[in-house]
């Protein structure tokens, strides 16, 4: 079982380029979270474990080229190591829709980034779909569906 | 009161919209670096090069090339940094530093940790800065080091041959990551020109081929355009019908649309 407090992906020049928070947390505290987090992972030399223990929790993160996907764990139900296979999950998901994610496609595409998380990960931070094709064939449907209405709006 | 609003809205006017290039004299292959940059001819013995074009799948943009040197790395930092160039480093995007990382620049209190300095300066928020290293003669701990040590301060440091771990994950570096640091900079709206772009590629998920949307699109106009100048009746109708029959069958091949989704 894992259920992930937050989610963050920062680059290597230390932007946050996407964010999702499973738990209430205040805008102050979240602020210092992408600014300690963003200090601490950056620094971490790249032999280093990745399992941390930040503050009251434990913090997992995989550096995957530039990106570094960063989640917040609780430290005595989850399960670092299936932390590390659902980030992994997640990567795939995107590499496979954008075939061969870079940072500039999240970038340019981070609803859609937000859309296949959705699909991973319900709004408690449970994980909620292990299937790579299923994930990818319902944002596949979002796009059919999204397409669907631009037609509409040329006929209107 | 009235003064500092000029200047804050002086400040604000200022875009982003120039790239520093800054060789250590001991590099002399600038041509070449500049060539595999930029992808266009710029004579490294001009100091200002305008309207260099830039382009990646997502957005087109120009920005101007300034090429500056130094002899002495701590000399340099000490000089950019300063209240003078205060405009100058607000106009610049990021500053990109393409030198020789010898161990008398790699150490604790090497020449390259100077550039904690740039983070510090007045206007220096949101911009990038890189070092490029045309020849990293360390071993690769102090490399780490080096690179966690420039990280912190806001420094990236890459280098032409690339690290062990770089190209054990096969990450970029070198030349491909300071291109890859320049398409991701938060170029300012009104600098870039958006491409059309459609994300992702899945329709082998919804099992039907792909088909080009542009060429529906248009059909659609024109058909449009041809149905109101239709007189109403009988003919207009079947036209309709024909089209929308068409359009299915393009967009969702011979499967009823409700197939898709179940």
């Amino acid at each position: 079982m894992v259920q992930i407090d937050y989610m963050l992906m920062i680059s290597r020049q230390g932007k946050v380029r996407l964010m999702r928070w499973f738990c209430p947390y205040s805008a102050k505290d979240k602020n210092k979270i992408c600014r300690e987090l963003t200090t601490t992972v950056l620094s971490r030399k790249t032999k280093m474990c990745n399992i941390l223990e930040y503050q009251d929790h434990k913090v997992v993160y995989k550096r995957y080229a530039s990106l570094y996907f960063v989640c917040g764990i609780n430290s005595d139900a989850n399960n670092e190591l299936l932390t590390l296979e659902i980030i992994h999950r997640y990567v795939e998901a995107m590499d496979t829709y954008f075939n061969n994610v870079c940072e500039l496609d999240i970038i340019f595409n981070f609803s859609k980034a937000y859309e296949i998380l959705n699909e991973i990960l319900i709004c408690d931070g449970a994980i909620t779909e292990t299937s790579k094709h299923s994930i990818l064939k319902t944002v596949a449907s979002m796009d059919a569906l999204e397409t669907s209405d631009n037609l509409d709006q040329v006929l209107s | 009161m009235e003064q500092e609003e000029t200047k804050h809205n002086h400040a604000v006017e200022i875009l982003p919209s120039k790239v520093l290039i800054v060789f250590s004299n001991e590099v002399l292959n600038r041509e070449d670096i500049l060539m595999n940059i930029f992808n266009v001819s710029v004579d490294p013995s001009r100091q200002i090069h305008r309207d260099v074009h830039w382009s990646n799948k997502y957005f087109t943009v120009n920005f101007d090339i300034y090429i500056d040197e130094f002899d002495y790395l701590d000399e340099w930092v000490n000089e950019f940094c300063c209240a003078e160039f205060d405009d100058l480093r607000q106009a610049l995007a990021g500053c990109i530093l393409i030198m020789p990382c010898k161990d008398r620049n790699t150490g604790n209190d090497g020449n390259l940790y100077k550039l904690a300095l740039l983070g510090k300066c007045k206007g220096w928020d949101e911009k990038f800065a890189i070092i490029l290293a045309t020849d990293l003669n360390v071993d690769e701990d102090v490399r780490c080091r080096l690179e966690q040590g420039l990280l912190e301060t806001g420094v990236e440091l890459t280098s032409v041959t690339g690290s062990d771990t770089e190209k054990e994950y096969g990450e970029t570096f070198g030349i491909q990551r300071i291109k890859e640091v320049i398409d991701t900079f938060e170029w300012p709206p009104e600098m870039i020109k958006r491409r059309d772009q459609t994300a992702g590629k899945l329709t082998k998920f919804l099992e039907e081929p792909a088909f080009p949307l542009e060429d529906i699109m248009s059909q659609l106009q024109q058909a449009r355009a041809k149905y109101l100048k239709m007189n109403p009746g009988e003919e207009r109708d079947n036209f309709a019908h024909e089209m929308a029959d068409e359009l299915g069958r393009n967009l969702y091949g011979s499967s009823p649309v409700s197939d898709l989704f179940f």
